[in-house]
């Protein structure tokens, strides 16, 4: 069983990646678009300019990889709060795991299927 | 010995504060109002993320039957000032929470929170005048300075140009 404090530790550095890559991510929308904002999510724009880029791509699973942890362990803390008791806080714990899980399954199919020639 | 106040349970629950509890700002300080801040959008942005991952998986379709209006004719219907004002509280708090979380992670780490002293009158506590305070104005100009640039991009370039 992970400790509380390992957990949070991990909150922070995932934050502090979510930092990094989420400043890239409005940056990709806004400033390094060509045309700014208004063009920055044409399908040409965020297919071919980013989700089919490996570097950008990488990128973007590495940002969700982030999202994933820290949003759910943020709200399994929310919702840990919220009651008492080892039955709560196992299902509060399973939950929020699989939700994660299912979260980043999910993005990384919008991700690679650009690279997978549509597999999945 | 007098049994305890739920039964079957060895301890009394004691859910005083639980419920309302971040909600609570009688007499909060400005850490106070920070931490309340920082759980009201790091909610939101999570529940965004939700609605983000749903939105952008649009794409695979139109990827995979090879119309681009697929996903064009969504993002038409997304470039409207409503769902502008949503982004731009969404990159607020994002934003806001982002900043304030490093922070709390220097904080966690003892920077910013200054030297233990002698407890001597008034008894301020020396973490609540040291430099993290500093810190947290500091990243509330910087949010309220991107998010004017978010307005930018969302509204003006977007709408009035």
């Amino acid at each position: 069983m992970v400790r509380e404090s390992t957990l949070m530790w991990i909150q922070y550095i995932t934050g502090l990646g979510i930092l990094v890559l989420g400043a890239l991510h409005f940056a990709s929308l806004t400033f390094l678009v060509q045309g700014g904002y208004p063009n920055a999510l044409s399908y040409a724009n965020v297919v071919y300019d980013r989700y089919e880029d490996p570097l950008w791509a990488a990128a973007l699973e590495a940002f969700l990889a982030l999202l994933s942890y820290h949003v759910f362990n943020g709200f399994r803390v929310l919702l840990l709060e919220l009651n008492q008791g080892s039955g709560w806080t196992k299902a509060v714990n399973v939950t929020m795991a699989l939700a994660a899980i299912a979260a980043f399954l999910y993005g990384t199919r919008t991700i690679l299927v650009f690279h997978l020639g549509g597999a999945i | 010995m007098s049994a305890p106040a739920s039964s079957g349970s060895k301890f009394p629950r004691n859910m005083r504060g639980v419920l309302g509890g971040w909600a609570r700002v009688s007499h909060a300080n400005f850490e106070r109002w920070l931490y309340l801040m920082h759980r009201l959008t790091g909610l939101v942005v999570g529940l965004y993320l939700i609605a983000h991952l749903a939105e952008t998986s649009d794409i695979v379709p139109a990827y995979l039957s090879g119309d681009e209006n697929i996903w064009n004719n969504l993002m038409q219907s997304l470039y409207t000032p409503e769902a502008h004002a949503g982004l731009l509280i969404i990159a607020a708090f994002a934003v806001y929470h982002g900043l304030n979380g490093v922070r709390l992670f220097l904080a966690a780490s003892g920077v910013g929170v200054g030297r233990p002293i002698r407890p001597e009158w008034p008894y301020a506590p020396v973490s609540l005048r040291s430099f993290q305070r500093s810190l947290g104005w500091l990243f509330i100009a910087v949010t309220l300075i991107l998010t004017a640039y978010a307005f930018y991009e969302l509204f003006v370039v977007t709408h009035f140009v």
